[in-house]
């Protein structure tokens, strides 16, 4: 008895001396810097002047009021929603054309893979050449074929559409994994049954494929959401935000009333409104993902 | 259904005819099938040769028209002028080194803590697996203020410690680390237990071999993030000699401006591009299998 007690308190003695190191580092880091940045959106503060001046939710209400702020919040959804319309279907569409475990299957796979390895700002410093208004490869391209050249980044109506096809070159391949990985989860037997009733390819992709993966739409759904929201080197190299504020998104905003401006309340209370957006994604992702599991019999 | 005359001449051979016809349309649709991916295999890939391409025309050549796709006198020069033009090879020891240390302190920390949280039945265990669930929904990007003004206070901008100390500990790299600690075996725990091993013993001999791929997989995913990111290493550096790649990079686009030497540039990426590739070659399945990892529910 005596031992088990000893035993008992040795293994609650160790287990908090193999947890604490990490405890501490997102406490600080992660869990306290939420705190640390929700407090500081109810600040004026410049840095500059030594004494923050508490103001309550001035920021916030200040935010909601400026312009720029919803233009960047619009941009944002359209960049969502123009990237995750073209990336969903095309990543599906990829994986079930690799899915089957061929060698030359994986080669493509680490293909299509590859530009999420790579740093987005080499690629986005190829892309900027790519769709260069003068020389770019893209409008050479346009020129064969007797089309008109585009000024692209430098157009306010074209600008953040060359981003976006960044993003889905950047990410296609890595939810071709996910989708593969959902695709081969789908047990054989179902599409066997489904042959012997003489289901056609679109019929089985549509009624057995579809609805049996979309834990795994759910779930790219979500990154993808994740992942469009938090673009910021890819605005950074390609255009800063401009031409006239045409690719701020939320992201970037954050950045350039934070480390440019030095508005210290303004950038915390945008960062509190990102985190509390994306915290509400992720609490959808998991309720919708409880509803629409399908029990395999 | 044939006739009955069909039946009796073709029963003997169904078995053997069928293979021969799925066969044949299997082959004519995987045609079409691979035709599709080289597509856009080639869609993908056109970027990579584009780069390669550009780094490889010499300045004459760079805008003209139409483009040369197959530069016939390779300028390599162009990518000495890259690593001689900045401190490139410096941003590329920063860029890998910070990676390396961020990536083993997040294995340390990672490995105590998922062994604990997996293996040592203890008091505040569920507390414990609470606060770092809780955490891994928080992306870092909307703590950079705070953490800025943190290492404003520990007078740590522009150093090596504001580039690493911020990320030694990983929710992810420890919620992974759990799920993959509970796969191992209890007996052999309780064998090692019962001749009087401690647990650094267990975790360091036993537990950590056991789970190599999983400490692969998580080290390949975040090094990947980290020598990518340019938004941290951007506000927390100052100094040339600081700068990760990413920084590098971003500064020489900006620089360049209307002028731009697209040949040296692409260069300078080509080998920015260079330490991820040769990552992604040794690590592809760690990599791949990471990914996919992270969209399986439990």
């Amino acid at each position: 008895m005596q031992r088990l007690l000893t035993a008992k308190r040795q293994n609650t003695a160790i287990g908090w001396l193999f947890v604490l190191p990490v405890l501490l580092l997102l406490g600080i880091f992660s869990l306290g810097s939420v705190g640390y940045v929700a407090y500081l959106s109810l600040l004026k503060w410049n840095l500059i002047t030594p004494n923050p001046q508490f103001i309550g939710f001035t920021n916030y209400s200040q935010l909601f009021s400026d312009p720029y702020f919803w233009g960047a919040v619009s941009r944002t959804f359209l960049y969502l929603i123009g990237t995750t319309v073209v990336i969903l279907p095309l990543s599906f569409f990829l994986a079930r054309l690799l899915q089957d475990r061929l060698r030359t299957s994986r080669f493509f796979r680490g293909l299509f893979f590859l530009p999420y390895v790579v740093p987005t700002v080499a690629s986005a410093i190829a892309w900027s050449w790519l769709f260069d208004g003068n020389h770019g490869l893209v409008n050479l391209f346009l020129r064969m074929f007797h089309l008109p050249a585009q000024p692209w980044l430098s157009n306010p109506n074209e600008a953040l559409f060359v981003i976006m096809l960044l993003y889905i070159w950047q990410f296609t391949g890595y939810f071709v994994v996910l989708y593969i990985n959902g695709l081969q989860a789908v047990p054989t037997h179902v599409y066997e049954s489904a042959m012997i009733d003489g289901a056609t390819t679109w019929q089985k992709i549509w009624h057995i494929t579809l609805p049996l993966i979309t834990p795994t739409t759910f779930f790219i759904l979500t990154m993808s959401i994740i992942f469009s929201f938090l673009s910021f080197d890819q605005v950074y190299v390609l255009t800063q935000g401009g031409p006239a504020q045409s690719t701020t998104t939320i992201i970037y905003y954050l950045y350039e009333e934070g480390f440019q401006f030095y508005d210290i309340g303004r950038s915390g209370a945008t960062a509190m409104v990102l985190f509390i957006f994306l915290i509400f994604i992720t609490f959808l992702q998991f309720k919708g993902e409880s509803k629409w599991v399908h029990h395999q019999m | 259904m044939g006739t009955s005359s069909d039946v009796i001449v073709e029963q003997p051979l169904l078995k053997g005819g069928e293979k021969v016809f799925r066969k044949k349309r299997w082959r004519i649709s995987s045609i079409v099938k691979w035709a599709i991916i080289l597509l856009f295999a080639a869609l993908f890939a056109i970027l990579f040769w584009w780069m390669i391409d550009t780094a490889l025309l010499s300045n004459r050549h760079v805008f003209d028209y139409p483009p040369d796709l197959w530069p016939r006198v390779p300028e390599w020069s162009n990518f000495a002028k890259a690593i001689a033009q900045t401190n490139f090879l410096r941003y590329i020891a920063n860029s890998i080194g910070v990676g390396f240390l961020i990536v083993i302190g997040q294995l340390i920390t990672a490995s105590l803590a998922a062994y604990a949280i997996a293996r040592v039945p203890f008091r505040g265990r569920k507390i414990a697996y609470g606060v770092i669930l809780s955490t891994l929904m928080i992306p870092t990007q909307i703590t950079f203020i705070p953490l800025f003004l943190i290492m404003k206070q520990l007078n740590w901008i522009d150093s090596y410690q504001a580039l690493i100390v911020p990320f030694l500990g990983s929710a992810f790299a420890t919620f992974w680390l759990i799920q993959a600690f509970r796969q191992v075996p209890q007996v052999i725990l309780d064998a090692a237990q019962i001749d009087g091993a401690n647990h650094f013993w267990i975790l360091w001999r036993i537990v950590v071999p056991l789970s190599k791929s999983s400490l692969l997989s998580v080290a390949f995913l975040n090094f990947v993030f980290h020598y990518n990111d340019l938004f941290w290493p951007l506000v927390v550096t100052q100094s040339d000699v600081m700068r990760t790649v990413p920084v590098g990079l971003s500064y020489l686009i900006a620089s360049d401006g209307a002028g731009t030497a697209w040949n040296v540039l692409m260069a300078s990426a080509i080998i920015a591009v260079i330490p991820a590739v040769v990552l992604f070659l040794f690590g592809q399945r760690y990599l791949v299998q990471s990914v996919s990892h992270s969209g399986l529910k439990e």
